[in-house]
């Protein structure tokens, strides 16, 4: 049910002070936050007050989300952004680049654009039918082959196969813009 | 950190165009890397109160580093561990109930240093989840960063999480977690020990029944 609010929606009714909203944009985005934030910052205490800030914005300033100006995830990234640099720079010290930045030729741009592809990434992950997610998260992210994954999950070779494919498919529509 | 897919593996049999969109979704998949765990902090969040609607402080986000022990009900805790072993390691027939879940089964959880724990895991809800609680003992605190995390095991390796905690010292802890994963693919569970500095897992107490 959630799925079908868009992220505008939430963040318009959140703007209105419908708390039940909030959490629903909380657990959305909660962890695609803290990946960037900890990409960002290098550190996990300080990404986790980068999303404490992101949502307390949130929080105050949905009411001036403007849906017409465009969909959610781009402001609320752009919120994001904003709640993470200001905590590098409370902190008195330049951000560090995480452990997955490359060193040398990279520029912020470069920095920027990654984080926002992780981030349209993650988000459209958590979108896909469970079934779905769980195959392309145990190929990608634990290491498994997908006969490993046939035998881990008790389905036929076959339908990891397919639910790969489809949800790699399902992916490719839902991230259109940057591929 | 793990081996990267192969991508023919992934789409044998697909036409040339449709292959090369998902050739650029596997790459970005690969670039892109896991989202990290939350914290059990930053993993629930409690909606603002009537009191904050005014001005719209955010008193209501959920407390950071905290601990374990002020993330769940201590109330339920010495309960709960104690019906947890006395059907733990036989399974239950369903009857019991604990938490407000009745038990579909329980897997007691064994470990090194005098920890112990168990899981007691309900019946599937309409969604598809599994309710679990799971209770654990004599775990040692741990360096700010890191922390405990529940996964469902295969061959005694963690394979899917199932929830993350702290704890403030060695005292019990219940947790209430959920599985959305058929758990026939999967032989226990393990809960590790998630070193924020090396990114490395080490099962603190493990099981052999799911």
């Amino acid at each position: 049910m959630q799925s079908e609010i868009t992220d505008g929606e939430l963040i318009s009714r959140v703007g209105s002070g419908d708390r039940n909203a909030f959490e629903v944009l909380y657990r959305r985005y909660a962890r695609p936050v803290f990946g960037l934030a900890l990409r960002r910052l290098g550190d996990r205490g300080r990404a986790e007050d980068a999303v404490q800030e992101t949502f307390a914005s949130v929080w105050r300033a949905a009411g001036s989300y403007r849906p017409e100006r465009g969909p959610g995830a781009p402001w609320l990234y752009a919120v994001a952004r904003n709640a993470i640099v200001d905590n590098g720079r409370a902190r008195r010290e330049p951000p560090v680049e995480g452990v997955e930045e490359k060193a040398g030729d990279e520029t912020p741009a470069d920095r920027a654009e990654a984080g926002w592809v992780a981030w349209r990434v993650h988000r459209s992950l958590a979108e896909l039918p469970e079934n779905e997610r769980v195959v392309i998260e145990l190929a990608y992210w634990r290491g498994r082959s997908q006969s490993e994954i046939a035998e881990l999950l008790g389905i036929p070779l076959g339908t990891v196969k397919t639910r790969t494919r489809t949800g790699l498919a399902r992916l490719a529509d839902m991230l259109g813009d940057v591929l | 950190m793990t081996r990267r897919p192969e991508f023919d593996e992934l789409v044998e049999g697909v036409e040339p165009e449709e292959r090369e969109r998902l050739q650029r979704v596997h790459e970005l998949l690969v670039e892109a890397g896991p989202p990290p765990e939350l914290s059990p902090a930053l993993a629930s969040v409690t909606p603002p109160s009537d009191t904050d609607e005014d001005d719209r402080e955010a008193s209501w986000l959920p407390p950071r580093r905290l601990g374990a022990g002020l993330v769940f009900a201590a109330a339920l805790l010495a309960a709960t561990f104690g019906l947890g072993y006395l059907v733990g390691g036989s399974g239950s027939d369903g009857q019991e109930t604990s938490g407000g879940i009745r038990i579909a089964r329980t897997a007691p959880l064994t470990g090194q240093g005098g920890a112990s724990g168990i899981v007691n895991v309900g019946q599937r809800d309409a969604d598809g989840n599994w309710p679990m609680i799971v209770t654990v003992r004599g775990l040692a605190p741990l360096a700010q960063g890191d922390y405990y995390i529940v996964a469902l095991a295969k061959e005694g390796k963690p394979v899917v999480t199932c929830g993350t905690f702290n704890v403030a010292d060695r005292g019990q802890r219940t947790l209430r977690m959920s599985a959305a994963y058929d758990l026939k693919g999967f032989d226990g569970w393990v809960v590790t020990r998630w070193d924020a500095k090396t990114h490395g897992e080490t099962p603190v107490l493990w099981s052999r029944r799911a």
